[in-house]
């Protein structure tokens, strides 16, 4: 990998963090009422302006310390676009509500910068760093009703169960970095010290695990997502994910390659053959059977949840497991590819905070009303809310004209591929059952009218109904041009290809 | 008399990180009162240090450097979490008053 400007790598982190500090720095000289019109804005065009700063820097890694290539540009930028929709459904919740403060859009932007740190980063210290940036940040978002009992006890769990797990992480690293002599993702043991190594990064494995909310380390996330905020719910549904997965994926990569160079999230990695059989099957069977055991689990509950924000938790452990299921190994002589990975995490962050976005605009005072009977008819009353939910939750359901199909897809396949096809079939079976609940809801939403008779309020919505419907937008237009989607270079073998093409010597 | 080195050898280190750690893992998880919890995860973190330095020592040149910065890191992020976690706890007790993380129970299935 190439080296790139630190500056140029560091610039989408630095705008994100500097438009939620500006914010915090606003938010004491505004009026009540003024500062739910003009702070999301701020956030809003940080989180664009990072976004172009993602979009113009040059692949590459600085001080082997971050890094940026196709796959982490993806998920960088459905980071950004996640949180710039998910400002737009806090503003139209709080706006409608009056509530006093306006802390929630600076922390939404720290948060993301956190996320965008995770994403980027080629060593686990650095990683643990942004990891808690943005850990930080959501708690405070989740215990964001400070009036109401329920957010309080969200934020209990959630920042108990988090400081543990992240606790579980930062010894993971230690021991890693006891059993290497760097905490670089990637870096080979030393001879001698391959238990040690094995243990650090299995603890790693279930503090990612954690984050996710795989089972079994998912029993926070229920309440968490049902105590939150319903924006907030999506906003930290979404951007934990795509960091989580992207730190699973540089330390996956880097265990099979093992090599010490920078890992890269694009391209297809052969695994060293003594360390696959050592290290990497064990870790993939355990890995199967979190993933088997949290789509199962989640799907199934999904049918019983009766509160949307509930709902989407359950959903959220579905689908940790399907973010699990691409790392499952290959047959023996194929690379590592989890190009799956990075188009299922896209699918599924900008599906659930879209949605949850248009959710928070129409689920009453204080978002008390995120019942499915409460959501009743509300499609007809708000109609782009409706759509946009539909889209989204047609989405998270894998119906074909949407990007989750594409990704669910992807997934499958790849699983097939890999010999697993029980593991697709259970799977596939338990993705019915959660289409189930998505479409239950959907028909409450459309089905007959509202069923109290005074209208519901609504809030300032404007960057609400523009991020969502763009982002819900987004999930179909992306599945017309796959081109762009993320893929992995077909680098199986980069020596061998690189030494059939060079010329021979003498040759000229 | 045994010198410093032989005496305190990294294996002797790790095992009483080893056991701080889950010593603070215990608390965190087993116990009710709320200062007793945050108390565990902070015992944790400083396991954590220690075994740190305590690899930084089996390890020679830029490699020991990194693991005697690393607690750095730690302490520093061990910190904004402390300050977390205490405003929680005075929202917490602003509204039930008292400290027993059992008494939230509210939400479930």
């Amino acid at each position: 990998m190439d080296p790139a400007p630190l500056l140029s790598l560091l610039a989408p982190l630095l705008l994100a963090l500097s438009g939620g500090l500006i914010a915090l720095a606003a938010e004491p000289f505004l009026a009540r009422v003024r500062k739910h019109q003009v702070l999301p804005w701020i956030v809003a065009v940080a989180c664009i302006a990072a976004a172009f700063a993602v979009a113009l820097a040059p692949n590459g890694q600085a001080y082997g310390m971050l890094a940026l290539d196709a796959a982490r540009r993806w998920l960088m930028l459905t980071t950004l676009a996640v949180t710039a929709v998910a400002v737009g459904g806090l503003q139209a919740s709080l706006d409608r509500d009056r509530f006093p403060g306006g802390e929630s859009y600076a922390l939404a932007a720290v948060a993301a910068s956190g996320v965008l740190l995770m994403i980027m980063s080629l060593d686990a210290l650095a990683a643990f760093v942004g990891m808690e940036t943005a850990a930080l940040a959501i708690y405070a978002l989740v215990g964001l009703r400070r009036q109401r009992p329920e957010s309080g006890e969200a934020l209990l769990k959630y920042l108990v169960m988090g400081a543990v797990f992240s606790a579980i992480f930062l010894y993971g690293v230690a021991l890693y970095y006891g059993a290497t002599g760097s905490t670089r993702f990637g870096a080979p043991a030393v001879a001698g010290r391959e238990a040690l190594f094995a243990l650090g990064a299995s603890c790693m494995l279930i503090g990612l695990a954690f984050k996710l909310g795989a089972v079994p380390f998912h029993a926070w996330a229920p309440d968490a997502y049902t105590g939150a905020p319903v924006a907030v719910t999506g906003l930290m549904g979404a951007i934990v994910k795509l960091g989580a997965v992207a730190l699973l994926g540089s330390l996956w990569l880097g265990l099979a390659a093992s090599d010490g160079k920078p890992v890269r999230l694009d391209q297809a990695v052969p695994p060293v053959p003594g360390l696959r059989s050592a290290l990497l099957e064990p870790l993939a069977l355990l890995l199967t059977i979190l993933a088997i055991a949290s789509i199962v689990i989640g799907s199934f509950a999904m049918l019983r949840q009766s509160s949307l924000r509930r709902l989407v938790g359950y959903s959220a452990i579905a689908n940790a497991g399907f973010l699990l299921l691409p790392f499952i190994l290959p047959f023996r002589d194929a690379a590592i590819d989890l190009s799956a990975l990075w188009l299922y995490a896209v699918a599924y962050a900008l599906a659930t905070a879209a949605a949850l976005a248009a959710a928070a605009a129409i689920a009453g005072p204080d978002d008390a009303g995120d019942n499915l009977s409460q959501l009743h008819g509300r499609g007809r009353q708000f109609p782009l809310y409706g759509a946009v939910l539909s889209v989204c939750l047609a989405s998270l359901a894998g119906l074909p004209p949407m990007l989750g199909f594409l990704g669910k897809f992807a997934v499958l396949g790849q699983t097939v591929a890999a010999g697993g096809w029980i593991i697709a079939l259970v799977a596939l079976i338990a993705a019915l059952a959660a289409a189930a609940a998505y479409l239950y809801l959907l028909v409450q939403l459309w089905a007959g009218t509202p069923r109290d008779e005074q209208p519901l309020a609504l809030g300032g919505d404007a960057l609400n109904r523009w991020g969502s419907a763009a982002a819900a937008v987004l999930l179909v237009a992306l599945l017309a041009c796959p081109g762009l989607l993320p893929s992995s270079a077909a680098v199986a073998a980069p020596t061998a290809a690189s030494s059939l093409s060079a010329p021979p010597p003498g040759g000229k | 008399m045994p010198t410093d080195a032989a005496f305190f050898t990294p294996i002797h280190v790790q095992v009483l990180a080893a056991l701080l750690f889950g010593l603070g893992l215990t608390a965190a998880l087993a116990r009710r009162d709320l200062f007793i919890v945050l108390m565990g995860i902070e015992l944790m973190l400083n396991a954590v240090n220690l075994s740190f330095i305590g690899f930084a020592r089996s390890h020679a040149g830029s490699a020991s450097t990194l693991g005697q910065l690393a607690p750095l890191f730690t302490i520093a992020i061990a910190a904004a979490e402390a300050c977390v976690a205490l405003a929680m706890v005075v929202l917490l007790v602003r509204q039930q008053d008292t400290v027993d993380t059992d008494a939230r129970s509210a939400l479930k299935d």
